[in-house]
Parts: C-alpha cells; sequence; structure tokens
C-alpha cells in the first residue's frame, strides 16, 4: 500500500526526477512521521553541508565522515520532537552543533610524534596542502571557532548563528571579534 | 580625540573593520593607523581574514556518505515503538486491581503478603511453622506472568532504543 506521505512526496518531485521540491520543513514534517524516503531527501538535500561543517570543525575526512552519520543518526531519532511551526535550520543546526562538540569531547586524542623522533609525521594537524589560515582555524578554540565556521563557512546570518549557538547577537559578535583577532595574530607570527 | 596606543587599538581592529565602532572610536583607530605602519599592516591581515574564511574549502562528501547514513539509520528504533508495550501493561495492571477488587483486594494482598512474610521471618528465627503454600488462583498468576514478559520486552525496547549507535561508518565493522 502506498503511504500518503510517500504519495505527496512523489506528486512533489514532478516526474519523479531527482530534484528535490519540498522545502526542508516540510521534509523534516513528513521524515518526522516516520517516512523513510522523505529523510532521505532531506539527508540528500544537507549531506554536502553537514560534511563541510563536519571536516572544518575536526579536520580529517574519515572523521568528518563519522560526525556527519551521527549527525543524521541524530537528526532522524529527534525528529518527532522537531516543531514544524518554529523554522527548521536553527533547529537543525543546534542538533548539528552539539553533536558535533559531544563527538570531539568523546574523541581521543592522537598520540604526537617527538621532535627528536626522526619522522617527518610530526604535528598531525599540518596536513599537506592545507593552508596556515585552515589550520589556524583548526587549532582555535570551539567557542570562536564555531560561529566563524556557522557565520563564513555556511553563510549564515549572525541571528541563524546566535539562535543556533543560544547565545545572544552581541556575544555572537564579540566572539567573531575575538576569533578573528587570534587568527590574525597567529598568522602574523607565522608570517614574521 | 583619544590618541590610541597599538596595545589598545589592535583589540579594535576587528570591530573597526566590521564598522561596529562608534564614531569617535573609529577615528581614534583611523588617526592611530595613520601613523603606526605595525597595525596598518594588522589592519590588512584584519580587512582580509573574512573573505578567506569565506574561500575555505571542504571536500565533496564520499559517495558513499548517503548509503551508510541510510544504513545506520535503519538499524536505529526510534523511542516511539517503545511506547506501544504501555498500553498491554495498563490493561494488565487494570486487569489484576479490577480482579482483586479495588481497594479492598489490594488491602488485603498487602496484609496477606506482609502476614506471610513475617511469618517466614519467624520460620527463620525459629518462632513460627513455615507458611503453607497459597493456593493458586490461574488466572491471577496467568496475568502475572504476562504483566512481568511484556515489562521485560518493553524494557529491552527502551535499552535499545536509548544506546548508541556505533559512530563509526557502515561497512567499517
Amino acid at each position: 500500500m502506498v503511504s500518503l506521505r510517500a504519495a505527496a512526496l512523489r506528486a512533489a518531485r514532478g516526474d519523479g526526477g531527482g530534484a528535490v521540491r519540498l522545502p526542508p520543513i516540510e521534509l523534516a514534517r513528513l521524515a518526522g512521521g516516520g517516512d523513510r524516503e522523505a529523510f532521505e531527501e532531506l539527508v540528500r538535500g544537507y549531506q554536502r553541508r553537514v560534511y563541510g561543517f563536519a571536516y572544518q570543525y575536526v579536520r580529517d575526512a574519515g572523521e568528518a565522515q563519522d560526525v556527519t552519520q551521527e549527525i543524521f543518526v541524530h537528526l532522524y531519532r529527534n525528529l518527532r520532537r522537531y516543531d514544524a511551526a518554529r523554522p527548521f535550520e536553527p533547529w537543525f543546526w543546534r542538533l548539528a552543533t552539539n553533536v558535533c562538540l559531544n563527538y570531539v569531547r568523546r574523541r581521543v586524542p592522537e598520540p604526537r610524534e617527538l621532535p627528536d623522533s626522526g619522522d617527518a609525521g610530526g604535528d598531525p594537524a599540518d596536513l599537506p596542502g592545507e593552508s596556515a589560515l585552515a589550520r589556524a582555524l583548526g587549532e582555535l578554540d570551539r567557542a570562536y571557532r564555531l560561529p566563524l565556521i556557522l557565520h563564513y563557512h555556511l553563510d549564515m546570518s549572525l541571528q541563524q548563528v546566535a539562535q543556533t549557538m543560544g547565545l545572544s547577537v552581541a556575544a555572537v559578535k564579540s566572539r567573531m571579534h575575538r576569533g578573528r583577532a587570534v587568527l590574525r595574530r597567529t598568522l602574523s607570527e607565522e608570517a614574521g | 580625540m583619544t590618541q590610541l596606543t597599538c596595545g589598545q587599538a589592535r583589540p579594535l581592529l576587528e570591530p573597526y573593520v566590521d564598522g561596529s565602532l562608534d564614531g569617535e572610536t573609529a577615528a581614534a583607530v583611523r588617526s592611530h593607523l595613520a601613523g603606526c605602519a605595525d597595525c596598518r599592516n594588522q589592519h590588512l591581515e584584519a580587512v582580509s581574514i573574512p573573505a578567506r574564511l569565506r574561500a575555505l574549502t571542504a571536500p565533496e562528501p564520499p559517495a558513499d556518505l548517503l548509503p551508510s547514513v541510510m544504513a545506520a539509520v535503519a538499524r536505529v528504533r526510534r523511542p516511539r515503538f517503545a511506547w506501544g508495550p504501555l498500553i498491554l501493561e495498563i490493561g494488565l495492571c487494570a486487569l489484576i486491581a479490577w480482579y482483586l477488587s479495588g481497594l479492598a483486594g489490594l488491602s488485603a494482598l498487602f496484609s496477606y503478603t506482609s502476614g506471610e512474610l513475617s511469618d517466614v521471618v519467624g520460620w527463620g528465627l525459629g518462632t513460627t511453622q513455615l507458611p503453607a503454600a497459597p493456593s493458586l488462583d490461574l488466572l491471577l498468576v496467568l496475568a502475572c506472568l504476562a504483566l512481568v514478559t511484556v515489562t521485560g520486552y518493553h524494557l529491552a525496547l527502551i535499552i535499545g532504543a536509548t544506546s548508541e549507535p556505533s559512530g563509526r561508518r557502515a561497512g567499517q565493522g
């Protein structure tokens, strides 16, 4: 038997092509009701941004995939609690942020090579081809790193960043200024 | 106009770049920059950082990300399924309570149980005889057994629904 939700989803897609016509909030509502197809569309629509966000945060492709998967599993579990009367994006990114922070908190730090070990590996943060800015961002305190990633990488407005982080806009601005100042100092020291 | 030192001007560079400073402070920063080459360099760096942050790229998500997410989700039991047995449990409790004739029945059950327990304690102390085994009430026993079974199943569901899924990607064992 074809569910009404699945039929609505197919109708919204038109000729059955891959383009998603339903807005995320509607997909979230359908997925919250148990529609797996709607959830898959939601993942398809967000996977690039979520993976990019996770990558900027953990700076490791394999771990970014783990974090991304964990974010979507948490989303699936919590969709029933989502109030469709409220905007989806801040709710979703708050969830994604919390999952990411918890992941990093649980992570066992990688052992670092001693400088005289003769190994060329050195600091695992020094990924080949990575820019000095990306490296400095990865080493930034997470209280400053998160608003910078949300605003500059995910193109969120300051208001959205504030909603996502549960802070005032003024507090977000202050953190971003401090974070950028730390990046500026780090880059200047490296250049000098 | 206030004359700023380098130490005072540098923390103001980011809000200055964003245009968040009031007119007087912004003018003081501008004046300091005009006469300080080091701070001008810092200012240039501060101006460039937002654009460079926007330009940071991330690799494309791996092709198996969507299938691995859907496979992980397929293993997740959503908490809503854990609520189903509650209806059966409430029904069985209601049946048992009704069968025990409401409050009077429950009170009788309590006094009977406490009497039996004190007899067992007395038997342990050597002051009384071991109480005789009670006659079995088949319906009550069956209802209690059913309640225990459903509750056990329910607990298993709750444990399954609340335990964390593996954080590793599907296909990595």
